[in-house]
Order: structure tokens, then sequence, then C-alpha cells
């Protein structure tokens, strides 16, 4: 019989045992190409000019990003790869004692990972064929880009990228597995039976270390929710908060089954029933012995959670916005006391960017300060702003002219109103002010401004827009007064709106404005809707992209790295597991048993995970909130449906094939 | 004795560090010559497997030589060490130690292909001793579909069928039945008788142990007593070997 087949026989019985091993091979495989694919898909060839720009960034960041990945997988694999090989260390012994030169069993081993590899190789490309169609899909909704030109593509960059990355990892798997194959002394291949497990012997030691845990984890919670999570020169508790968190969570999980088993044997009506005695000594010593799995996992969660929640709400709440407020097509505001008061067109036009030759309609209104501020219009109602909103309290409120108002409703085709003397309307179109200018409507039937009293004229807030700043910070609250009480305060913007022709080459406009946004000296600034449209979508996509890449990698590995081990330690202890059922102990019971074990196994860190995420999600959402200027409300619902489907079917998986492994085995028994 | 192919001598093999430090063999020498059928007897823990691990380069030893055929073993590396298990040794173990991937006939034809013998050869030979073991009807069989003894008798073809010049057996029949144990060690007799293998068989049970030529027995790391069969029955030697084991302590209990 030659290596070969020895080499086909085992990769059979390996494939059919650590299905596991083999499956996440194949998903890696296929996740890590279909990300890589998304950049060939030639629909994003027809993308305007800043949404290429962001575009490119994605492109270069997917590829740093790249490198990471293969590393972490790498490691996975690695790890994964010596694991199984110590499983198999009595077979390892066999060939030795048989006679087979350790030079023949490396390439036996050798040949073994080329076949599973290969096989997980084409396997994972043909899958992330399927899964890069659907990303792109998703990709190119996200960068607002038309469906109907979507076509089907096989990127041969991404097949490129994702061959040789894995066929370095199984080679770096070979080498591993060459060089433990030829370290090995016979006589440990036979005592390899033997598994120590960790138990705990002192009473108090674990009591103490818990408390300690708990402490560590509080005081770091309480330190990342004063300071913040980013890493800088002032907050300084950084580093100490990171120490104390991953020793917390350390000590927590050592300590964590020593209490368990404490508290339950203290209950004896607990204890003692069924095989509680048997389950609750099982996870304490499995707790206890991969402590420092958990760990890692449980961080690993953490970041998941995080890095999906933070990226797929950000993308909800920028398609939400960015689908009204925009009725036109430039804006050019000027900032009355840098600029002075002018007519905005013909400084643009002084600055070679004459914009009649673009524009259909041109208006050019004015926004006034209010002689109070926001803070006194909302007085005597419990106020919770947004936090990036906080600063507007302290500001004076806007007040528009109602002749600029009908100018700017006129533009969009919409009916102007009427004001008498004596009246005043609120504008509000922000989620979050809107609740408290309408409730400063209701509670001001009438008010001082500029030493005239202004009647309220309407009941309801109007929610149009006058003019745009950027997509998501829009109008917080408006006043529209009588022409004669606008003119008399204070004159704070001026504001250009232009509505292009229907032929206008809106890149054109945009490279003529850039040096006048870049101008530091006078204070024009501009909004226009294809680039704010480009910029949020694209900003939106690159965050909500990566996050879910970097999420659904992590979750693979934390799924992968606990299934195989809650297997491993089944073969191990499948001994016990006879002995129960020879004690009496029915299937159904041994099966209960099985399931408890791996729920505990796989939820500990994942509940421990969720806690840490809802402090940190928190706080990555502030500084995402701050970096885009709009607020983000949080969306889970993704995230709970990504951990359902990877997650749980890795933990369907692991408990079907507990279950198979321990039926399997015992009937084998009843046969002999 | 000139044609011993197994020489033991002097050797010792300690377990542990200086604070507690474990005499598994304890200065031990004896010879083992062509076609002897050798029992190595002893209670739990009086060091008759490190003896076996030590002999067949499982384990290293501490001091001392073993030479077989002529030549030190325990100066053997590498890919010496595997020709020598491969061409000079054949094991039998307590638990079998079939490769379950594999049939009956693979499991034995397996350490002859592993030897680089012609596969029309390798076809003779299997059938040879499969005949002889009388384990034919099996050999397409895969271990989980055999019955215990089955599967030592497929595990004894494949110590077998590279004409080792030793076949070394721990506790063979350990998980057995009586019946199976019997037509095992009887199959082992006529292996010796026959074809004149050389046997070393360690057990800790004195049925088994009544079917060798000779017995040495351990106690602590050494040894503490040696029987020759001779010319008495098996029955009788069966008896003699009681006697012995009485005297040694240990283990009587189990067979009264």
């Amino acid at each position: 019989m030659t290596s070969c087949k020895l080499i086909m026989k085992n990769v059979g019985k390996n494939i059919r045992d650590y299905l596991i091993y083999f499956l996440t091979l194949m998903i890696s495989v296929s996740v890590f190409y279909a990300f890589n694919s998304v950049s060939d898909q030639p629909a994003f060839s027809e993308m305007g000019m800043t949404k290429t720009l962001l575009y490119d960034q994605l492109g270069i960041l997917l590829s740093t990003l790249t490198v990471l990945i293969a590393v972490v997988l790498a490691f996975l694999i690695i790890y994964a790869n010596l694991f199984l090989l110590k499983r198999r260390k009595k077979e390892l012994g066999i060939y030795m004692v048989l006679g087979m030169k350790k030079g023949r069993i490396s390439r036996i081993f050798a040949g073994e990972t080329l076949c599973v590899g290969m096989l997980a190789l084409v396997t994972g490309l043909c899958l992330g064929f399927m899964l890069s169609q659907g990303i792109s899909l998703v990709a190119l909704k996200l960068f607002a880009i038309e469906i109907s030109k979507f076509r089907l593509v096989f990127s041969m960059g991404a097949f490129r990228k994702t061959a040789f990355c894995f066929v370095v990892i199984f080679l770096l798997v070979m080498v591993f597995n060459v060089r433990s194959v030829s370290s090995v002394q016979l006589i440990d291949l036979f005592t390899a039976g033997r598994k120590n497990e960790i138990q705990g012997r002192s009473r108090f030691l674990p009591v103490l270390l818990f408390l300690v845990s708990l402490v560590c984890i509080l005081s770091a919670g309480a330190m990342f929710y004063k300071n913040g999570i980013l890493p800088s020169r002032e907050n300084r508790y950084f580093q100490t908060a990171g120490i104390l968190l991953v020793t917390g969570t350390f000590l927590f999980f050592y300590s964590l089954s020593a209490v368990l088993v404490r508290i339950l044997r203290a209950n004896s009506n607990v204890y003692l029933k069924g095989l509680n005695t048997f389950l609750v000594r099982q996870i304490s010593s499995k707790i206890r012995t991969n402590v420092f799995l958990l760990t890692i996992v449980c961080g690993l969660l953490t970041v998941t959670i995080c890095a999906v929640s933070v990226g797929v709400s950000t993308a909800l709440a920028m398609n939400g916005l960015s689908k009204s407020a925009t009725p036109y097509d430039l804006n050019v505001l000027s900032n009355v006391s840098l600029d002075g008061d002018g007519s905005i067109s013909e400084y643009l036009a002084s600055k070679d960017a004459d914009l009649s030759g673009y524009a259909e309609n041109m208006e050019q209104i004015s926004i006034y300060e209010a002689d109070f501020t926001y803070g006194s219009l909302f007085a005597g109602q419990n106020v919770k702003l947004w936090p990036i909103d906080e600063g507007i309290l302290e500001s004076g409120v806007s007040v528009l002219g109602v002749a600029d108002f009908n100018r700017a409703l006129a533009m969009q085709g919409k009916e102007p109103v009427t004001l008498a003397e004596n009246q005043y309307l609120l504008n509000c179109n922000y989620k979050g002010t809107f609740q408290y200018v309408e409730k400063a409507l209701e509670d001001n039937a009438d008010f001082v401004l500029a030493g005239i009293r202004l009647q309220r004229a309407s009941d309801t807030v109007l929610e149009e827009t006058c003019f745009m700043t950027s997509v998501g910070n829009n109008d917080r609250g408006t006043l529209i007064v009588p022409d004669a009480v606008a003119h008399s305060l204070t004159k704070d913007v001026n504001v250009l709106l232009v509505q292009y022709r229907p032929d206008a080459d809106s890149d054109a406009v945009l490279q003529k404005m850039i040096p006048i946004g870049l101008d530091d000296t006078h204070g024009y600034r501009y909004a226009e809707k294809n680039m704010m449209y480009d910029m949020f979508y694209g900003l939106n996509a690159l965050v909500s992209f990566l996050c879910c890449y970097i999420g659904l990698i992590f979750l693979l590995i934390c799924a992968a790295l606990l299934a195989l081990k809650q297997l491993t330690e089944t073969t191990d202890n499948i001994y016990r597991y006879g002995l129960l059922q020879k004690l009496g102990a029915g299937k159904k019971q041994v099966g209960r048993t099985l399931l408890s074990q791996t729920a505990i196994f796989f939820a500990a860190p994942l509940a421990v995970a969720g806690i840490y995420s809802t402090v940190l999600m928190g706080k990555a959402m502030e500084i995402v909130e701050e970096f885009m200027n709009i607020h983000i409300s949080t969306n889970m619902i993704f995230t709970v449906v990504i951990f359902l489907t990877v997650y749980g079917s890795y933990f369907l998986a692991t408990c079907l094939s507990c279950k198979r492994m321990v039926t399997e085995h015992q009937n084998k028994r009843m046969e002999e | 004795m000139n044609d011993a192919i197994l020489q033991v001598d002097d050797i010792q093999k300690y377990y542990g560090n200086k604070g507690s430090l474990t005499k598994a063999v304890d200065h031990i020498s004896f010879q083992v010559c062509k076609g002897e059928f050798l029992g190595i007897m002893g209670a739990s823990g009086s060091g008759k497997t490190t003896l076996l691990n030590c002999i067949s380069t499982i384990d290293t030893v501490t001091s001392g030589h073993i030479f077989v055929d002529g030549k030190d073993i325990t100066a053997l590396h590498g890919s010496q060490l595997a020709d020598f298990r491969g061409k000079k040794l054949g094991f039998i173990f307590q638990d079998f130690n079939l490769l379950d991937t594999l049939s009956a006939y693979e499991n034995i034809s397996l350490s002859l292909s592993i030897a680089g013998v012609k596969p029309a050869e390798i076809r003779r030979k299997v059938r040879r001793i499969s005949e002889a073991l009388g384990i034919c009807e099996v050999l397409d069989k895969y271990p989980y579909q055999m019955s215990g003894g089955q599967q030592q008798r497929v595990a004894a073809a494949r110590a077998m069928v590279t004409d080792p010049t030793m076949v070394l057996a721990d506790e063979p029949t350990g998980a057995l039945d009586s019946n199976s144990s019997r037509m095992l060690l009887t199959m082992l007799t006529e292996l010796n008788e026959r074809l004149d293998a050389t046997i070393l068989m360690v057990t800790h049970d004195a049925f088994s142990a009544s079917y060798c030529r000779r017995i040495l027995f351990i106690k602590d790391g050494k040894i503490f007593n040696e029987l020759n069969r001779g010319a008495d029955s098996r029955k009788d030697f069966f008896t003699k070997i009681l006697e012995v084991v009485s005297v040694l302590g240990g283990e009587q209990n189990d067979i009264l």
C-alpha cells in the first residue's frame, strides 16, 4: 500500500470527523475571496469623481486589511491544525512502532494537509464566487449605484490573492506539521491519552479572585465611560483601563467555575438532581482549562459586536438622511461678519466661478440672528439633546424674513406662506430638536423679538428646507418673521441657492468651487448636492463595509475555535459518557447534558462580550457621530441576524457532531 | 549461550527528579535465545512494561545496554531506529492499536509496505500468516466490525508478517475474554513452535504466563525469580507459577 492511498483514506476520515475544521477553512476562503473581489465589479467604473476617490480609498483599506486578516486566519488555521495533530498522536505512534521513518510520516501528514487544503480552496472559491455576487450587490447599493449596471464577474485579482494567501498558509501548516512530527518522543505517544484538566483545590482563593475580577472590570468600565475609548495623550487612563479589563476578564473566567460550583453545591436540590453533578463539574473544568481561549474569544466577540453594530447603524442613519433634504443643487454660504454683505454670485463671478452658465434658478437669502438663544426658546422644557447638538443652547436662534422664505419655497415649486405684521412661524426639519421646537411653539403664543411682540400664526411647525448645510445637519429651528422685524436684527449669513440647468456638468462646477471653499481669508462655504451624496454614500459604504468584513471574520474565528475545542474535548471525554450510560443514564439525559455543556461554553464568552459591548458601543457611536456630525440611532437587528446565522450554525453543528460521536461510540461498544 | 538474539546488559530506568526518584528498572540483565517464548511477570507497577518499552525502543534507558543480534540498540538514532523497529520487531499491544481507517488486510500489509516489500510478495505473506492465525474471513473488515479476539489476532498477524527477530507482546490478553485469550495464546505457541518465532510476552496473569517456556519474575524493578518449564505439562507449570506468585505477594487473590 502506498503513502498515497493512506493519505486518501486519512483525508476521508478526517473530513468526516473534523467537518468543522474543513467548514471553517472553506468559509474563510470564500469570505476572503468575496470581499477582495468587490473592487473588480465593472459597475463601479461609472461613478462620479468624489465617489471614485473614496472607492480607491476602499481598495487601499481593503488590501491593508487583507494582510491583517490573512495573518489572523493563518494563526487560526495553524492553531486548529496543531490541535488536530495532537489528537492523532496515537496513530502517529503506531506508524513509528511499525518502523515508518519520520520523513515518510511527515510526508503523509503534509499530503493530508495539501489534500484537505486544496479541497477547501476549490470549494471555498466556488462558494466565494456566489457570495461575492451578493456582496457586490450590497456594495452597489451602499455606493448608490444603479443595480442594472451589475454584472456577474469572476475576479482574477481576488482569485490570485486568495489562492496566494491560502497556499502560503497551507505551506506554513505543513512546515509546522513536519516540525511537530519530527520532534515527538515515542513514549509520549502512548501516554497521550491521559489528558490533564485543571482542577482547583483552594476554597477561598477563587471567591477572592472573582471579587477582584469584578472590581477590575467595573473600574475599567467606569474609566472608559468617563474618558472615552480613544487612546490619546490626554486620555492617560486608556492603557490602565485596557489592562484592567483584560486582567479582569481573565480572572473572571478563571474563578467563575469555582464560584459556580460553590453556589450550586450549596443548593443540593439542584446539584444532586439528574446528571447535574456531572454537568456542573464538566462545565467548571472546561471553563477552567480553557480560560485563555475564552478570554480571547470574549475580546474578539466584543470587537465584532461593536464593529458590526456601529457600521450598520451608520449606514442606516445615512441612508435615511440623504433621501430627504436636498432640494437644491448648490448652496454657497458667506459669513457676513467676514465677507461683508454683498452679492455672492458677483463675488463668485469675480473669482472665475460664474454660475450663470450653469444655473437655471438662483436666489440669495439672508439668515439673521435673534436677540435670544435656543436655550431661552426651550425654557421650561426638560431638554435632552443629542450630544452633538448641545452647543446650540448658547447660540442665537436663526431668523428668516418671510420674503426670503417664500422665494426659497418658490424655487422648490411650493406655495408661499402669508404672515401678518405682528405674526411669526416656526420652521424645523431636524429630528434632534423637532419635539422641543414643537413644544416651544405650543408654549409661546407670543414673544418679544427686537422690541416687537409677535403672535404665532399657526399651531403647527413647518418642515421646509430653506437651505442645505450638510446632509444630516439641517434646520434645527428657524423663526419666520415679517421682513421689517428681520431687518432690524444682525445679519449672520447670506446664502445663495442654486438649481442647475438639466444639462449642467456638476463636476465642472465643483472644480471651480474647490479653491473658493479652501480660501481661509474668506468665510465662503459651499454644499453641492452630488458631492454630498457621494461623500456620504461613500463614507457610509466605507465604514459599514469594513466593519462588516472585520466582524464576519472575527465571528468566524471565535465560533470555529469554540467548536473545535468543544468537539475535541467531547472525544477526549467519550468514555465518561459511556460510563454514564452504563450507570443507567438514558440517551436523552446524556444528550441534554451535552447540549447544556455546549450551550454554556458558547454562551459564556458571548454574554460577557455583550455586556462589554453595550458600554463600548455607546462610546464608539459618540465618536462616529462627532466625526460625521450626524445623530445615529443604534440598530442591533443586523448584528443579531449575523450572530444567529454564523454563531448559531456553528453551535448547532457542534451539538449535532458531539451527539453523533457519543451515540456512535456507544453503538460500537454494543456491537462488541 | 552463543545464539542469544537479545542481550539485556545491566539496564536502569529512572523516573522523576532528585526529590522523588522512581527506579522503574533497577540493574536488570538477561538473555533471550532464538525461538524462545519468554514471559515477564510481575504485579502492576513492578516495572515490567517499562522494561519492555526499553527493549522495544519506545522508551530510552537511563544506563546500560541492550543488544539485539549483536547490535547495541541504545545507540540507535532517527531513521536507524525506525528501520530497526520495522525489520527486527513486531508489536502486540493490550488495546490492539489497529488503524481504524484501514481494513484488516491493509493493517497487516502496511508493515510490509513500510519495509518496501514487493506487492506480489505482500499478498503471499499476508495470506500465509492469515491462514496460520485463522483470520482469512475477516480480512476485508474494518477494526470496529471485528470482535476483540479477531482484532488481537489481526494485530498478531501484523506483528508476525515481517518475520521479525522478536515479537514483543504487552499484556496481549488483557482486553480479551478467556476463550479468545486461550485461542490467541495457543496460536502464539504454534507460531513459536512451527515458525520458530521468538516471543517476549509481558503479563500479570498466571494463566497466560503458563503458555511460555520460561518466565522472569520482576519485583520493584529487579529480577526476583526465574522459572523454566522444561518437560512439565502446562498444568504443572501453571501450579509452579502460582507458587512463585504467592511468594511474590501481590495478586494471588486474583487467581484464587
